[in-house]
């Protein structure tokens, strides 16, 4: 039996806003706590929704090969904490 | 000009071919399928935005001619509309440097819109101007939302902050216009249209405030708001699109077109194409870039001249016949757009209107 190996890095690309950089960061998942985890897997269960509007942020969650959009205004609080601990290291 | 997208292909054949068609074909199909569910999830999306506009508010200032704005502060809160008012219309300067700029700036952009074009704010019917400042936490970002411009302060280290750069201010206001006459779908090619005429306008808004020529303009969005670490002069250049800071990809011509998922598409990306020609026009016809190059853009959106889901090329033959219709077909002014879109090859020789087809 194979066991699967856990990804051990969140991607997160933030692109758009009025400015339209794409930047990146990442997070290890060991310090996401559990309710971010489930929220993080939440967001990949959700449908891609289309632009929420101007000069909105777009956020693409990667973990292993799978990926999620989020639109800016659209980001569960959970994650919005995430995001606000990577806002200093996009790159 | 009708304003809805209709495909000639009814869907259920495309999904049919998804089902059992050769892998190619599936492919094809399924792209098309989901450009379809996006068009029309992003046309209930435009609907509610547009709903989303505030009535004009019966107040003692505006009126024709006179803006009604007030900014409130966000107090780095972002989920909820603030409520806390900093300056209403007609009240003299405060200490905060941000509301006083988002206050001068609405005013100026309102001024350029009513004296220029004649448009009574956003709806052309006296919207009040609703801006909220301090929004987020070192948000990097200024947005209108439907209802609202939000200004982010920047975190100090991209970003210094939003309400000092008037054309920004116009960017904003500018789609909210758009919203009103076009509504151009925020993705691919429509969102970079819609992208770029917020650029041309809050270009021109500059250029209003500081008498500036077409030559004496620099065409530059943004410019002092970079913070230090990013190594250039603005958010973009509409005179040398990709040169506004390093790592900038913008495109000035159809060649190097970005295919991209990210941003929606590149609407900040592709935008370029349509900013290069926009600044063809203004500087081959000389003088201020408002009198034609922009009465000329602004009739594409005030007679709703595209549909929401406009191509580049469309929207570009759109301009070529407001040219023709505001200056004849053999004018200067059609003329110069016809040559400016064929320079960043967005229209080729032959796909132009009969009487504007020019020698190049």
């Amino acid at each position: 039996m194979t066991e699967s190996r856990v990804p051990d890095r969140l991607y997160i690309e933030r692109s758009g806003g009025l400015g339209g950089l794409t930047l990146r960061a990442s997070v290890p998942v060991v310090e996401l706590s559990p309710e971010e985890r489930a929220v993080v897997e939440d967001c990949f269960r959700l449908p891609e929704l289309p632009p929420s509007g101007p000069d909105r942020f777009v956020y693409r969650l990667q973990l292993g090969d799978r990926e999620a959009v989020l639109q800016e205004d659209r980001v569960p609080p959970g994650l919005q904490r995430v995001l606000d601990r990577v806002s200093g290291s996009w790159r | 000009m009708g304003a809805s997208v209709r495909f000639i292909v009814p869907p259920q054949l495309f999904e049919q071919v998804a089902r059992t068609g050769a892998a190619a074909d599936r492919e094809i199909a399924l792209d098309t399928l989901a450009i379809d569910h996006s068009i029309r999830t992003a046309r209930v999306q435009n609907a509610a935005l547009r709903a989303a506009l505030p009535t004009r508010l019966v107040t003692a200032h505006g009126g024709r001619g006179n803006p009604d704005r007030t900014i409130f502060d966000a107090q780095h809160r972002s989920d909820v509309h603030a409520t806390t008012v900093m300056r209403q219309e007609g009240e003299p300067a405060i200490a905060d440097a941000a509301a006083n700029q988002a206050y001068e700036g609405l005013g100026d952009t309102y001024r350029f819109y009513w004296e220029v074009l004649g448009r009574d704010s956003i709806d052309d019917a006296g919207l009040p101007l609703l801006g909220e400042v301090h929004f987020g936490v070192d948000y990097d970002n200024a947005f209108w939302d439907g209802a609202r411009m939000m200004f982010g302060d920047g975190d100090g280290r991209l970003f210094t902050g939003f309400t000092t750069a008037i054309d920004v201010i116009g960017h904003e206001l500018t789609h909210g216009v758009t919203q009103d006459t076009l509504n151009l779908l925020y993705t691919g090619q429509s969102g970079a249209l819609n992208e770029s005429i917020s650029d041309v306008f809050g270009s021109m808004v500059k250029q209003y405030k500081l008498n500036q020529t077409a030559d004496q303009a620099d065409w530059l969005i943004g410019g002092g708001i970079l913070g230090p670490a990013l190594h250039g002069v603005a958010l973009r250049s509409m005179k040398a699109p990709g040169t506004a800071y390093d790592g900038d990809s913008q495109p000035s011509t159809m060649g190097g077109y970005v295919v991209t998922t990210a941003d929606n598409g590149g609407v900040h990306t592709n935008s370029g194409i349509p900013n290069r020609a926009f600044y063809l026009v203004a500087t081959a016809l000389s003088g201020y870039a408002w009198e034609r190059a922009g009465r000329i853009w602004y009739r594409v959106m005030s007679t709703k001249g595209v549909a929401p889901d406009a191509q580049f090329h469309t929207f570009a033959l759109a301009t070529v016949n407001a040219a023709i219709s505001l200056y004849g077909d053999t004018s200067p002014e059609a003329q110069a757009v016809t040559s400016a879109w064929m320079d960043v090859g967005v229209l080729m020789p032959g796909q132009v209107p009969a009487p504007a087809a020019v020698t190049t």
